[in-house]
């Protein structure tokens, strides 16, 4: 038996500590250990982006990153995108636009789509596409996905949060 | 109380779907999501030979590994008697489906389910399964489909039979189905033929890529009840296909669907459910098992690769004479392809005297094929649309006046007979002529040959059974319950026209997808069928309360109910003599006027509308690479009426961006040992957001006259007419008639330099 | 960027009980109880090359059983444990119908036998 390793981390703004194996990945740890299922496992090979988190700042593929690399750093999940009971303006327009059908990309595409917003607050639709690329989708041909995102960007610039509930 | 389509008030909207805040939330649970307390984890040892004789599986090491609760081989599963029957939309053979979830004597793909073993941690099982023996003896395998038909084709199945066949034959044999179709008089039909083109296609297996893995998690009781968690398409199917693989009592089997992650067709069948459930047994604690993505492509139900060759003739003013068509579809290990699917669809959208079409359902080593989305038409619609873009530029024709001319009407003959009732075929082919697309001149890429094609397609969707409760609540609101599981939007669909009955807003109605034990029989959610048969319920549920709500209203005003009438959502009596009650009013009184107002229907409708599309794409050609770039691409298709078109227009897209992979990249590779070497996302490439772009969709509503209100399935037809539809715009660019699916890079070059080199 | 257009037609529903009967056929079936039989293509050994058959009967079975009485050999091929066979699929009048072998068959109707098809 491995010995667990004892980790603590920052995610969605509150502190928590958790005891994994070192070969645990950081998706395995939020799914399995913390009990955050809203990043999925696709394909383990950091190919479809349905595990996406944002770790100090960037995407990243959680099932590529180590449980133990969490260790004193941040994580931002899907989980901690509604503040407030308020749902954020990227998952209020995904609702409107019917960006999702089955929804298990849903939670990768936010965090993707948060964190481009959050460094380029005006995208192009090929900004968009491009920054997107690395989440796959195989219901909705991605149209209504960009529509919501570009729709997003957009309420968020002119400063108005759409009525929400979460 | 009848509705009127000019007054719709909900069906046709927009609303919010009902289960979208907990999707954009991470609330929303998966089958992968689910977690037992003590809950064990369960991973697949796979063949990792394409054809060989299971000699001897020995399991002790993996049994001693510390963690390791149980380990199961084919032997555990019981042995089945032969014959195959039907399971709502699924013709089973249960006896090859449990050879399929565990191998017995041979495995016969490279991923064959060989042994499971389950533990307490995913790790340990991986682990296990390294543990585990098996001795092979390799024999030789079989990857081509017309190899597989050759009297000296490896046979994978010793008692498999050719069905169909005019005599029986006692010969082994690979083909284990031959259909055909046949009317009038081929051969005068090519004689009047001005024009005649005849072309050989290959197109390659491919896979549904839903993102989410299959799972399952099962726990079984003492009692000798089990209950299985898992994200599937069809609960009751489960339930069903696990009683006859396991025998068990059907009734001793719960199916609670979990939300699903795509599925197209690929999980209307089990992998994993019975052997959770199995190992659940031995161990007596629950089991969960995911599969790997190089599992779910290696090993669940990818769709056929084809051979197909497509003869046609037609005169110069555009009639087509005569149609002869032979195709050979990949069923894998066992039988099962949609080769009749294939034979039907294929030139279903024109009018033709004169045609035969023979098809054949070939086993050979590769995963057995499941379902996926309008499974055998895209095969069949790229051979046939390609010709039919042929003739009409041999004669001059524009492709969609060609196609006009030669459309499908109501009373025109199938190909496999029956008569079409009211259809919209021409309707969208219209639609698309007048498109701003078509109208539009092409697009101009720098140093790009760039080309414009259209195609059509057809699906025939589907009806089978469902089930549908509808109750109100006290203070006026309304669930409504179906063991649908929604995949792309049919609960907001459902609660909409329960709305659109009752006088509700959409967002008063609580649409609910429930498991086996809560709900009556329901087939699958797939063949374009819930919309459309689940929807058919909730209507007829929807105006049975209406019935039981007016009883209450005649109770409490002590009147007949005859004389009692709902309509937007408001009781009133005909004589006037008492005051109108609205819905909410009602609902607070109804314990002391006969009780609860519970609707309920179960249906197994006819009136099924099948569905026609015409698209239109312009794309680019990189002439030293071979990348062909979608510039612009516009679906039109018949939808019947849209209940919620936002969901419709859904539907589109998705199918548009899955043909579009399958015509420019998906495939099954495999090596000379029949070892598939692109298992992952990487290799097996599927569209991106940056491949494609915006998808245009033209809704044209020709209401299915067998429908109360007018609905035709949408979800299959759109994925059958991109790959016809790129090959015949890349024809317009380069001059090439590429007959080969995937029109991958590397072979548009080769096709490319090839015609350079012919022409110097 | 534009939205899906829909482009709506035919805004009155037609009732479902429409259904034309092409002269043709009553012609043919000009007995009551007599339906026209279209014979799949690789079963016409059966019926001498015949594609069309007239078959009398009230409902499916009557039918299967009058084909059975005309060509020795056809209800094993549709007929399987006493239930029509799960490959197999009836359309009477473009319809495909849900009542197995107890069916109705209306008079002058036409009815094929077609491969049971799953959609995904």
């Amino acid at each position: 038996m491995a010995n667990k390793v004892h980790v603590e981390t920052t995610l969605n703004g509150e502190t928590v500590e958790f005891l994994c194996e070192p070969r645990q990945s950081l998706l395995e740890v939020l799914r399995d250990i913390l009990g955050f299922t809203g990043a999925k496992e696709g394909c383990l090979t950091g190919d479809c982006g349905a595990c996406s988190v944002i770790l100090d700042g960037r995407v990243i593929c959680s099932c590529l990153v180590l449980g133990v690399e969490a260790q004193g750093k941040t994580i931002e999940t899907v989980e901690g995108m509604a503040q407030d009971g308020q749902l954020h303006p990227l998952q209020q327009k995904f609702l409107e636009h019917a960006a999702l059908q089955c929804g298990i990309c849903t939670p990768g595409f936010l965090i993707a789509a948060k964190a481009l917003l959050d460094r380029n607050p005006n995208p192009t639709e090929h900004e968009v596409r491009y920054a997107l690329a690395g989440n796959l989708c195989r219901c909705t041909g991605y149209d209504k996905i960009v529509r919501a995102v570009l729709d997003a960007a957009a309420v968020m610039r002119g400063g108005t949060h759409g009525a929400a509930r979460a | 109380m009848e509705l009127q389509e000019h007054k719709f008030k909900v069906i046709g909207t927009r609303p919010i779907r009902h289960d979208g805040v907990d999707k954009v939330t991470g609330r929303a649970k998966y089958g992968a999501d689910i977690s037992l307390p003590g809950m064990l984890h369960a991973k697949v040892l796979r063949s990792p030979h394409a054809h060989a004789r299971i000699k001897s599986i020995d399991v002790s090491a993996a049994l001693a590994l510390p963690g390791v609760k149980a380990v199961i081989t084919g032997k555990d599963l019981p042995e089945l008697p032969p014959g195959s029957h039907q399971m709502g939309e699924l013709v089973v053979n249960p006896r090859y489906l449990s050879m399929n979830i565990m191998a017995r004597d041979k495995v016969l793909y490279d991923g064959h389910a060989v042994a499971a073993v389950a533990a307490t941690s995913p790790h340990i099982a991986e682990e296990a399964l390294k543990l585990i023996k098996v001795e092979y003896e390799v024999l030789p395998h079989v990857l081509d489909v017309r190899k597989a038909m050759q009297d000296d084709a490896p046979i994978l199945l010793p008692d498999l039979r050719t069905s169909g066949t005019p005599e029986k034959s006692d010969k082994q044999t690979n083909i284990a189905s031959q259909v055909r179709f046949a009317r009038g008089d081929l051969e005068a039909g090519f004689r009047a033929a001005d024009v005649i083109v005849e072309r050989e296609f290959t197109t390659s297996m491919v896979h549904q890529g839903y993102i989410e893995p299959h799972n399952a998690v099962a726990q079984y009781n003492a009692d000798g009840h089990g209950t299985i968690w898992v994200s599937t398409q069809g609960p009751f199917s489960v339930r069903e296909l696990c009683s006859h693989i396991l025998q068990m009592p059907l009734g001793n089997i719960k199916v609670v669907p979990a939300e699903i992650g795509g599925g197209f067709g690929g999980k209307t069948t089990v992998y994993l459910e019975p052997l959770a459930l199995l190992l659940a047994k031995k161990t007596g604690k629950p089991v969960k098992m995911v599969m790997s993505r190089a599992e779910v492509l290696r090993a669940t139900g990818p769709t056929s690769g084809s051979y197909i060759r497509c003869k046609m003739g037609a005169t110069k003013d555009g009639k087509i004479t005569a149609a002869q068509v032979w195709m050979a579809y990949e069923a894998g290990a066992f039988p099962g392809s949609p080769v009749g699917a294939g034979c039907m669809t294929i030139l279903a959208p024109y009018a033709l005297e004169n045609l035969q079409i023979d098809g054949f359902d070939v086993v050979l080593n590769k995963p057995k094929t499941c379902a996926y989305r309008a499974p055998g038409a895209t095969n069949a619609a790229f051979a046939a649309e390609t010709v039919i873009d042929e003739l009409a530029e041999k004669l001059g024709i524009d492709p969609l006046e060609f196609r006009r001319r030669n459309g499908a009407k109501e009373g025109t003959a199938q190909p496999a007979g029956p008569q079409f009732r009211r259809i919209g075929y021409i309707e969208t082919v219209e639609a698309i002529m007048n498109s701003e697309h078509y109208k539009s001149p092409l697009p101009q890429v720098d140093g790009k040959p760039v080309g414009r094609g259209v195609a059509s397609g057809f699906w025939f969707n589907a009806g089978f059974q469902s089930t549908a409760i509808v109750s109100i609540n006290s203070d006026g609101t309304a669930n409504v319950v179906t063991g649908s599981p929604d995949i792309g939007g049919t609960r907001a669909a459902c609660a909409m026209i329960a709305a659109e009955v009752l006088g509700l807003k959409a967002e008063e109605v609580n649409p609910v997808v429930t498991d086996t034990e809560s709900i009556g029989h329901t087939d699958v959610t797939g063949g374009s069928r819930v919309t459309f048969a689940t929807g058919y319920a909730v209507y007829e549920a929807a105006q049975d309360a209406v019935r039981q709500l007016k009883e209450r209203a005649a109770t409490i005003w002590k009147v007949k109910p005859e004389d009692v009438v709902y309509q937007d959502g408001v009781v009133s009596c005909v004589n006037n003599g008492h005051e109108p009650m609205t819905l909410k009013q009602l609902a607070g009184r109804l314990a002391r006027a006969g009780g609860p107002v519970t609707g309920r229907a179960a249906v197994n409708p006819r009136g099924v509308g099948p569905g026609f599309a015409t698209h239109v794409v312009d794309i680019a050609v990189d002439p030293e690479t071979g990348k062909i770039d979608i510039l612009r691409y516009t679906a039109a298709q018949d939808v019947g009426k849209a209940v919620h078109p936002s969901y419709v227009e859904g539907q589109i897209q998705g199918g548009v961006a899955q043909g579009i992979g399958w015509a420019l990249n998906e495939e099954y590779y495999y090596d000379e040992q029949g070892i598939m070497r692109n298992t992952g996302f990487l290799d097996y490439r599927i569209p991106t957001c940056l491949d494609l772009p915006m998808i245009e969709t033209i809704l044209v509503e020709v209401p299915n006259p067998g429908h109360p209100l007018g609905i035709r399935g949408v979800g299959e037809v759109p994925i059958v007419p991109p790959p016809a539809a790129i090959a015949n715009a890349l024809y317009r660019a380069v001059g090439i008639r590429m007959t080969e699916l995937p029109m991958s890079p590397a072979k548009v070059v080769k096709a490319i330099l090839e015609k350079n080199n012919a022409q110097k | 960027m534009q939205r899906g257009e829909i482009v709506a037609l035919v805004p009155l529903l037609v009732p479902a009980s429409a259904r034309k009967i092409p002269a043709e056929r009553t012609a043919i079936a000009v007995q009551t109880h007599m339906a026209i039989v279209v014979i799949p293509a690789l079963w016409r050994t059966l019926t001498q090359g015949k594609d069309r058959i007239q078959a009398s009967g009230a409902t499916l079975k009557d039918i299967i059983d009058d084909l059975e009485r005309q060509f020795p050999g056809f209800r094993e091929r549709v007929v399987e444990q006493g239930d029509l066979a799960g490959s197999i699929a009836v359309s009477i009048d473009g319809e495909i119908v849900t009542g197995g072998l107890s069916e109705p068959v209306p008079p002058h109707s036409e009815v094929h036998f077609v491969p049971a098809i799953g959609g995904g």
